[in-house]
Formats: C-alpha cells, sequence, structure tokens
C-alpha cells in the first residue's frame, strides 16, 4: 500500500528523476536514466550495484494513466539477450489517499513476446501447486 | 542470472495441467507409467509422452528396475525457475518499499 494517490504513483514511474531515486534503492545507484513515456517508448535504466554495473531496458506496451503500465524488460546480466520478460503494474485507489500497487513480472519463453498474459506468472500460480503439495515422507 | 534453455522447458512441463497431475502424483510416491496413466482418462502412450516432456525438463527421473520403468521426481528440476521467480520477488519487493519511503517523504515535506 503506498501513501500518495494512484496519479501520484503513477507520476512515479513516469518521471526520470522520480524513477532513479526509487529504482535503484542504496547502495545501489542510477547512472542514467533515459525514458520515452509513450506506447513503443523506450525506457533504459544504467544501475552500479556494489561494483557491478549493468542496465535494463524495455519498451512500453500499456499506458493506462493513472490505471496500469505495463513495459518489456531485459536485463544485460542475463546469458540470452534475447530473452525478454513484461512487468504490469496495477495501480488501485484505496481510502485516505492512498494505491495498492501490484506489480506482475512475467517471463517469456521465446516467440511469446506478443502473448503478455501468459508466461511465468502463469506458472508461478503453478508452481506453488506442486509445491504445496505435500512430499513423499523418506 | 537466468538459463533460458531450463527455464523454457520447465515452463513446457509446467503450462499442461495432466503434466501437473502427474508431478502431484509423483511426490506421493515413486510410480510406474502403467501406475500414473491408470486414474487418467488418457493411452499409455499419452502418459508417455507427457512424462517424457518432464523428464526432458529435469523434472523426473527415472530408474529402470528389471523390465519395469520407476519414474521419480527430481527436486533440483524446479529449483532454476523458483531462483528466478525469488530473483525477480526480491528485486520488486526493495523497489516497491524504496517507493514507499520516497512517498512518505514526501508527504512529510508537504509536498
Amino acid at each position: 500500500m503506498l501513501p500518495a494517490s494512484p496519479d501520484a504513483v503513477y507520476d512515479e514511474w513516469l518521471d526520470p528523476a522520480a524513477l532513479a531515486d526509487w529504482m535503484c534503492p542504496r547502495p545501489a545507484r542510477c547512472r542514467n536514466v533515459e525514458m520515452e513515456p509513450w506506447v513503443g517508448g523506450r525506457l533504459r535504466i544504467d544501475i552500479s550495484d556494489g561494483g557491478a554495473e549493468f542496465w535494463v531496458s524495455g519498451e512500453y506496451l500499456v499506458l493506462d494513466r493513472p490505471h496500469r503500465l505495463s513495459f518489456s524488460w531485459s536485463c544485460s546480466t542475463w546469458p540470452d539477450p534475447s530473452l525478454t520478460s513484461v512487468v504490469h503494474v496495477f495501480l488501485e485507489p484505496r481510502e485516505n489517499e492512498q494505491t495498492l500497487m501490484t506489480i506482475q513480472h512475467t517471463l517469456l519463453p521465446p516467440g511469446l513476446v506478443g502473448q503478455h498474459q501468459r508466461g511465468w506468472t502463469v506458472i508461478a500460480h503453478q508452481l506453488a501447486e506442486v509445491l504445496v503439495t505435500p512430499a513423499r515422507n523418506g | 542470472m537466468v538459463e533460458d534453455q531450463v527455464l523454457d522447458r520447465t515452463y513446457a512441463a509446467l503450462a499442461d495441467p495432466t503434466r501437473r497431475a502427474l508431478l502431484v502424483a509423483l511426490r506421493s510416491q515413486d510410480a510406474r507409467i502403467t501406475d500414473l496413466a491408470a486414474p487418467l482418462p488418457m493411452t499409455f502412450a499419452g502418459v508417455s509422452r507427457h512424462i517424457g516432456v518432464l523428464e526432458s525438463a529435469g523434472l523426473v527421473q527415472r530408474v529402470v528396475r528389471g523390465r519395469e520403468h520407476w519414474l521419480s521426481i527430481r527436486p533440483e528440476g524446479l529449483a532454476t525457475a523458483e531462483a528466478w521467480i525469488g530473483e525477480q520477488t526480491a528485486f520488486w519487493s526493495a523497489r516497491a518499499d524504496a517507493l514507499a519511503s520516497r512517498l512518505a517523504r514526501k508527504q512529510d515535506a508537504g509536498d
């Protein structure tokens, strides 16, 4: 739960200076933020964290102020540069000028970039289903 | 780190309800394909094919005892998928906390 209205939270996602502040909590530092805040626009953040330098990049897929934003997400530390994931951010208003923010991060198998609803969010559910069943003893 | 091929195969294996049911059954006890096929409305060949996918994904392993093939869960199989999910959960939790702190500071500053 966040202490601000959905509109204010939405602003935090699409303001490069704001993003640099909270996307890299200490000791990480955002070295550079490039943002094109429109559908199809690019996002790139250069990050240094504990001596490692890497970047994350993506493209804005859905921008629905103040309810939702979705963007693709790829990280330079991943061994396969073509691997991509999708991040969905849902913002719901709550009483007293608060917002419930839900972040859904989906890893897409190659070839499924267009199908944002599938992927690892579905699997996380199913993984949980498999894991909560008690394993046999011994 | 993401081992993309491993994740891809794990994804394919878990994306099917029959395969998930087979994994749940094997978590209780090792079984032969005939044992697994019995409660399912599916041929032996059909179940065998699903087991093949689970084996390729490293989720189950097979031991041959005499003429019988016994299948068991391979617990390390879900480790890569769990690790990726864990990494991303930790990543976003930390960012969401940082955003909450930032918004609280702005509020206190009367912004």
